[in-house]
């Protein structure tokens, strides 16, 4: 009898304490199979899993970014939610106005950003993730890839990457950072000014065309030549420029790809014009190019109502689904560069003539030769719009005309009453989100910026 | 085999073996002591009461005829006390002779609450004198009779001090946040753990898959108030220690219906009631102008407004007051109606006892399809207008209840407590969203000539479905072993498993194709999703005698849990014409995601108790969980209580019984399952016309994260006075919380993510909570009961950690260290004066500070309920109401700040010219601010309200009435919820929050009316028989 009383009374302590030693026998191992262990990518197939995810932020960062995908485990989101860099660069420019509720979106058209604005740290992370993401991507493949020296997406993730500190430096104010974790500990970036950022820029696309891969002609070599040919035109480099680019074949293109499914692969400008949230004002603020009154078929779009439900504007079309692509850079575009170099070189009629060219391969009328430099500055870059409308592109031409030709901001950006009642604002960039302000190396600036200038 | 059922069947052999010892020790010289427990006062039996057989330390309850019950009693003599919340106390000792049966009846007088109340602790049931912290007690089964408690989250409203209950919506079935002693967390959820019949469950507070405004569902309420016999709030660290990872926010433990040895007593009910939204929407005003550009009709949509008059660019020739919502012919809002029908039986034997119960929910909501819009949806599908469009906000639901209980063996019982849900809720885009019909009316900013006066007419919002189906199973098998006389175990499994699924419809081309473009097309999402709780639970408690004077308490406890939630996401959009399918859209689109949870962790707890007057107690917990970062090893979290009976003399005038008590513990809040993990996720992309996947860094992770560490002193007495017919009880409470996880902002420049996880924070709660009974008058013949509960509560965020700015939550919320979290701010208007004196305040003659500055806390730092109850003629009719006050915070008048400043203005204090001038400043600094932006200062207002939150009227009909209908008894109720608000908002109603109740970062402070519908009132009638 003693000992049963004793064996029940050991059985009843032990019990709880089975449980209080489960954690030392795996019973809280769990199975997470909907998350990429980081170790686990250190393969070459894990390498060229990082390429397309690289080549994933880059077009939302790019394109826009509406359909956010949840962090595994998580309420958040994966991605950032941004407007993306076409869509809000095309926005501060005389490109885009918006016709839809979100206030921060009409500050920015407003040419009245500051560093709360929303929107604006999404769209910053957005670009630096991607370019985090192309330099990882590209040093993954270097390091674990099967034939690295052979592999043309090492200079395609350069290639990317060099576009990200264009966009960077085309769309923000100067002092953008570029931080990085080193050795798991985050490492803030030094304010970079345009011109470095440009710099940088530079020197990932002759990384990219100096990888044995690739051979002039190709792909990825006229992807790389072109994003040079864009950052040196940026720093005023046109001739340079026009040299980088001479050997893009006619047939180049390279562009991000969309698809109707997952949602996640939609085209974010066919999406925000579709919604309503983004249109064309004819000549916004006055000094804004005749997107819609011109009815040049490089730019055509049907009149709507936004999604206030108020404002009448005008859709374009030329994305005409959520699978449609958006060119990054073609063939087009290294055209143009080289006859901006001739511009500078006051070849207007060989300038003409090039622009002429491009025309008569969509069947547009041509044009006379300009008599002076500033017509034929008008005319090349009012072509620039047009060839290159909703990629990306107008913000940065409209800095450089003021940085580069020298023209008053006034006469440049829209100006006067906003059509919300109020009035623009002297803004030609962005500023830095206000998130950016926990980097101790910004300066004491009320927008983080170094400068506002363009 | 999964970890899961290796384990149950493991601790099943382990229980098998136990018990199948124990019946081999089943004594025939045991015997048995039963008895009735009464009213002294009314003679009516007393459902509910516990009935304490000290010595063995054994608790049976009675049923519904008072009965009770113990059986395999050794001989011997025995003390037995009786405990029942309203009633005094009641001590008695009979003798226990072999093989035979004692019988001690008890007669209860009532008071109004008394310090030995048996609780349910961690450790097992405690008399409340043995535990040195304050425990709330809800008596539910006598709440869910006579007051409309609508749901769960009603039974809790205004009935215990410390306890907060934040009801987001008036629309049927949105959910509510509950707050007990404060927010702890500035990152994680602040709500409190849940367990049923000691199984933990799911309460997550936020649950709906889309975003369909501000509102979402709160698991909680899938909880029967009719089947919960009562309820028992752990409020603090200092007490919830012992239940480990996640109580730092405290416990709720619900204690459902059981049955008692009897025949079978059958109840039934019938409930039948209106649910109205009586309220008186904002106006909107309209400047008109004959110039057709400042008309909002023809040209500016903020027409003719008073700035533009004082800028001489245009004059009104009228201003036009209309809002759609008001506008009776209009009015998508009707009465809806609510029903209840519920069964159960209780009863059975000495050996067996079962409670079964089948209860339907119906409530149909205040929106309604009406006039104009009903009759042209109607003439335009064929079949007339669908049931979801005419009715927008119904809820359907059933609970099914199963609870048995089985004497094995003399020594040793089994309890099963088996509950099921299915319920059906539609709900309609609402809060937070101008794409509703509240939206719709007050945010339309157009005049009645333009879309009837609506942004979007309530016949296309109503055309969206929102559905949420729930089947959900709560299980729970306890064994209690008694293998000698001064030990016991528990052991106790629990599954609590919900299948949810939640479908977002958009009919093709039903919608305004500018507000819906893509849903126009036709949009159907479903989202499939699965929450399961696995919990065990095992305890041993031996009590022994060390002396005279002193006993002693052992209890060693361990618990394992596994929480795990799944989901799958489609999609479809481009629907054919009439079809709701996936299956052949356009496009479609998937998703799933998995996360999943396990802890394990024990505990030891050492009581002491000098002469039942001095108790002490001591314990320590350990836990381990998967969501810790690989750096983090566990700490013990110990706990020390102190309770002393100071005085205890019934027969004294003034003070008759004094009980001090103290008590010190911690708890922690784990991180999200995998918040330490750095890990990349899928990401889709298209290259070269293919599409495929790569992956994309989805998470920085910590690899030194661990749990937020709660520690909270509590100290505080209990009083009786005059006789027991008062008690007063004060508790003092200081809670801090350490190792707060911060969701860090990353820099952008990163390129990684938006934040990222650390133990930097601090966080503080102390406060007072008040609780005072009274038993003013009690005479058979009229008694009149009074309860006043209530708390006040300091909320500080201590410390955020070093180099973290103070994080803003949307635009005007922050957590700002030295004050509370989520704290609204923004630049304040310093001044404002009529410079031009042209009767209009223009930019420029308002001041407005640089910097935002505190305005007030979000959450309410004091609550308090007044109950008060008449009873006349030996309770054939009574009369209870309760008093529910919040304040101390402050809410956004987010919608009155978008109608003066969201683009386009149609606010009063920007059109008409009689507004008053503070009204125009504020409006103004908003809608047109200062060269340093907008402030939107002047629309943040005191949140404070006092509500009559129920009242009712209870006939009971005499007991030859109810003969005559054929039932044992038979009770009337007519009561009312929501009946009056007095407060100092401008807008409808302060007790809202249009972004519902979130559970992590901001959602868990926001405080806002942006569009909301305000709180609705109920009168409901139900009739009760008892067989």
């Amino acid at each position: 009898m003693h000992s049963r009383a004793f064996t029940r009374r050991s059985l009843a302590w032990a019990a709880p304490l089975f449980l209080a030693g489960g954690a030392a026998c795996g019973l809280l191992d769990t199975n997470q199979p909907n998350i990429v262990n980081v170790e686990d990518l250190d393969s070459p197939s894990g390498a060229a899993t990082k390429r397309l995810g690289a080549i994933s932020t880059f077009t939302l960062a790019k394109d826009g970014d509406f359909n956010p995908v949840a962090v595994p485990g998580n309420d958040d989101s994966f991605n950032d939610n941004s407007d993306g860099y076409i869509l809000t660069s095309g926005v501060l420019s005389d490109e885009l106005i918006n016709p839809g509720f979100i206030p921060s979106r009409t500050e920015i058209d407003l040419r009245r950003a500051e560093p709360v604005t929303a929107g604006l740290g999404e769209l910053f992370q957005s670009l630096h993730r991607a370019r985090n993401s192309a330099e990882d991507a590209a040093a993954s493949l270097q390091a674990f890839g099967d034939a690295p020296d052979t592999d043309t997406g090492i200079p395609e993730m350069h290639s990317l990457a060099g576009f990200t500190y264009l966009f960077l430096a085309e769309g923000f104010c100067s002092g953008v950072p570029v931080s990085r974790v080193v050795n798991d500990q985050i490492e803030f970036g030094q304010p970079l000014t345009t011109a470095q950022l440009l710099d940088t820029a530079i020197v990932r696309f002759n990384t990219a065309l100096a990888h044995l891969s690739i051979v002039p002609g190709d792909p990825i070599h006229s992807l790389a030549s072109v994003g040079l040919g864009r950052a040196l035109l940026n720093q005023g480099l046109f001739a340079e420029a026009a040299a980088a680019v001479a050997a893009v074949p006619a047939d180049f293109l390279y562009e991000t790809e969309h698809a109707n499914t997952p949602a996640a692969l939609h085209n974010g400008v066919f999406e925000a014009f579709n919604d309503g949230n983004f249109g064309v004002f004819d000549q916004e603020g006055v000094n804004g190019l005749s997107y819609v009154s011109a009815g040049d078929l490089r730019v055509t779009g049907d009149s709507g109502i936004g999604a206030d439900n108020n404002t009448n504007t005008w859709f374009p079309n030329k994305y005409p689904g959520f699978e449609a692509s958006i060119p990054l850079a073609d063939y087009v575009e290294a055209q143009l560069i080289i006859a901006e170099g001739e511009l500078q070189a006051s070849a207007f009629g060989a300038m003409t003539q090039r622009l002429n060219d491009l025309r008569d391969l969509v069947g547009l009328a041509p044009f006379a030769d300009p008599p002076d430099l500033v017509s034929a500055t008008d005319l090349l870059f009012a072509e620039r719009a047009f060839w290159l409308f909703a990629t990306g592109h107008r913000l940065g031409d409209m800095r450089r005309l003021i940085r580069q030709y020298g023209r008053d901001p006034e006469t440049v950006f829209p100006t006067g009453d906003h059509f919300r009642g109020d009035t623009y604002g002297t803004d030609v960039n962005l500023p830095l989100p206000r998130r950016e302000a926990n980097n101790p190396n910004l300066p004491d600036s009320p927008d983080g910026c170094l400068n506002r200038d363009a | 085999m999964s970890v899961g059922i290796r384990l149950v069947r493991s601790v099943s052999v382990l229980c098998a073996a136990l018990l199948g010892g124990a019946s081999q020790v089943g004594q025939a010289q045991q015997g048995a002591i039963t008895g009735a427990v009464t009213d002294a006062a009314t003679g009516e039996p007393l459902e509910a009461a516990r009935v304490l057989l000290v010595g063995p330390n054994r608790i049976e309850g009675t049923g519904r005829d008072g009965q009770y019950t113990f059986r395999g009693v050794p001989p011997g003599s025995y003390q037995v006390r009786v405990l029942r919340v309203g009633y005094r106390p009641a001590t008695d000792t009979t003798a226990v002779a072999p093989a035979q049966t004692a019988s001690l009846n008890f007669a209860l007088a009532p008071a109004p609450i008394q310090l030995d109340e048996i609780v349910t602790t961690a450790t097992g049931q405690q008399s409340k004198l043995e535990i040195g912290n304050s425990i709330s007690t809800i008596d539910a089964s006598k709440v869910a009779e006579e007051a409309p408690i609508t749901e769960f989250g009603s039974l809790l409203t205004g009935r215990a001090a410390g306890v907060q209950v934040l009801k987001s919506s008036g629309a049927t079935g949105t959910g509510t946040k509950i707050r007990i002693r404060g927010s702890n967390s500035v990152s994680l959820s602040n709500e409190p753990l849940y367990y049923i019949d000691g199984v933990r469950m799911d309460a997550t507070s936020d649950g709906y898959a889309y975003n369909i405004g501000g509102q979402s569902t709160s698991r909680i309420n899938d909880l029967n108030p009719d089947d919960i016999e009562n309820i028992e709030i752990v409020k603090g660290p200092s007490a919830a220690t012992l239940y480990g990872i996640q109580a730092a926010n405290g416990v709720v433990l619900i204690t459902t219906r059981k049955g008692a040895a009897g025949r079978a007593r059958w109840n039934a009910f019938v409930e039948q009631g209106v649910v109205e939204d009586p309220n008186t929407y904002r106006t909107n005003f309209f400047g008109r102008s004959d110039d057709p550009d400042f008309d909002p009709l023809t040209g500016d949509p903020s027409g003719c407004t008073l700035l533009s008059v004082a800028q001489a660019d245009c004059v009104q020739s009228r201003v036009e007051a209309y809002n759609p919502l008001n506008d009776e012919v209009q009015r998508p809002l009707k009465g809806g109606h609510r029903q209840q029908y519920g069964v159960n039986v209780a009863g059975g034997s000495e050996a067996a006892t079962y409670y079964v119960s089948a209860e339907y929910e119906g409530e149909v909501g205040v929106y309604k399809l009406r006039g104009l819009d009903f009759d042209s949806v109607n003439a335009a599908t064929p079949g007339g207008v669908p049931a979801e469009q005419h009715r927008p906000n119904q809820l359907d639901k059933l609970s099914l209840r199963a609870n048995a209980t089985a004497k094995v063996a003399a020594n040793a019982d089994l309890q099963l407590s088996l509950g099921y849900l299915t319920s059906k809720l539609n709900l309609p885009e609402n809060d937070n969203t101008l794409n509703s019909v509240i939206g719709s009316g007050d945010g339309s900013g157009v005049p009645q000539d333009i879309n009837r006066g609506w942004f979007l007419i309530p016949a296309e919002i109503y055309s969206e479905r929102n559905r949420q189906g729930i089947g959900r199973f709560t299980g729970g098998l306890t064994a209690n072993w008694r293998p000698l006389g001064w030990l016991t175990t528990r052991a106790t499994f629990g599954y609590d498993v919900t299948n949810r699924q939640d479908t977002q419809f958009w009919p093709t081309g039903q919608l305004n194709p500018f507000a819906y473009p893509t849903q126009n097309e036709g949009e159907l999402n479903v989202t499939r999703a699965q929450t399961s709780q696995l919990s065990v639970d095992l305890l041993t408690a031996a009590s022994y005698q060390v002396s005279s004077a002193w006993s002693g308490r052992t209890a060693v406890g361990g618990q394992y849990f596994r929480n795990l939630n799944t989901n799958s996401f489609a999609q479809g959009r481009g629907l054919a014409r009439g079809t709701e399918a996936i299956f052949g859209a356009a496009t479609t689109d998937a998703s799933d995601d998995y996360i999943e949870s396990r802890s394990a962790g024990g505990f030891v707890d050492q009581q002491m108790s000098f002469r039942n007057r001095l108790f002490l107690t001591a314990g320590l917990r350990l836990d381990d969980n998967s969501a810790f970062g690989k750096n983090f090893d566990t700490k013990p979290l110990p706990k020390l209580s102190a309770s002393w009976l100071a005085l205890d003399d019934q027969s004294a005038g003034f003070l008759n019984t004094l009980r001090l008590r103290a008590a010190y513990g911690q708890s922690t809040q784990q991180p999200g399952s995998i918040d330490a993990q750095r890990f990349y996720a899928q990401a889709a992309v298209r290259k070269d016309v293919t599409s495929s996947s790569g992956v994309s860094l989805a998470n920085l992770g910590n690899a030194d994260l661990k749990p937020e560490l709660s520690q909270e002193i509590e100290t505080g007495f209990d009083a009786g006075l005059f006789n027991s017919r008062v008690s007063f009880e004060a508790t003092f409470f200081y809670k801090q919380t350490r190792d707060a996880l911060i969701e860090r902002e990353i820099v952008p420049s990163l390129g990684t993510t938006s934040t990222q996880f650390f133990n930097l924070g601090q966080v503080s709660n102390k406060g007072i909570e008040l609780r005072l009974d009274t038993r003013i008058i009690d005479n058979p013949d009229f008694a009149w009961d009074l309860t006043l509960s209530g708390s006040f509560t300091d909320n500080n965020l201590d410390d955020l950690g070093e180099g973290v700015e103070p994080i803003t939550l949307g635009f005007i919320q922050r957590h700002v260290e030295g004050f509370p979290l989520g704290g609204i701010w923004d630049r304040p208007i310093l001044s404002f004066s009529d410079a031009n004196g042209n009767n209009i305040i223009e930019p420029g003659e308002y001041v407005v500070g640089d910097d935002p500055v505190f305005r007030g806390p979000a959450i309410p730092t004091r609550e308090f309920g007044l109950r008060t109850g008449l009873s006349f003629f030996r309770n054939l009719f009574s009369v209870a109401g309760l008093f529910d006050y919040r304040g101390g915070h402050w809410i956004e008048n987010g919608t009155d700040s978008f109608r003066c400043g969201g683009g386009i203005v149609y606010c009063r204090a920007l059109i008409d010219p009689t507004a008053p001038l503070e009204d125009q400043a504020n409006a103004s600094a908003y809608a047109y601010g200062d060269p340093n932006g907008f402030t939107e200062w002047g629309f943040f207002e005191p949140a404070w309200f006092i509500k009559l939150r129920e009242l009712s009227f209870t006939i009971n009909a005499p007991d030859h009435i109810a003969r005559a209908i054929g039932a044992g008894r038979a009770s009337l109720t007519l009561s009312g919820r929501n009946l009056l608000t007095i407060d100092d908002y401008s807008g409808i109603d302060p007790e809202v929050n249009g972004f519902g109740q979130g559970r992590e970062g901001g959602s868990n402070f926001a405080a806002t009316d942006f569009f909301s519908q305000p709180q609705v009132r109920y009168w409901v009638a139900r009739v009760n028989l008892g067989f």
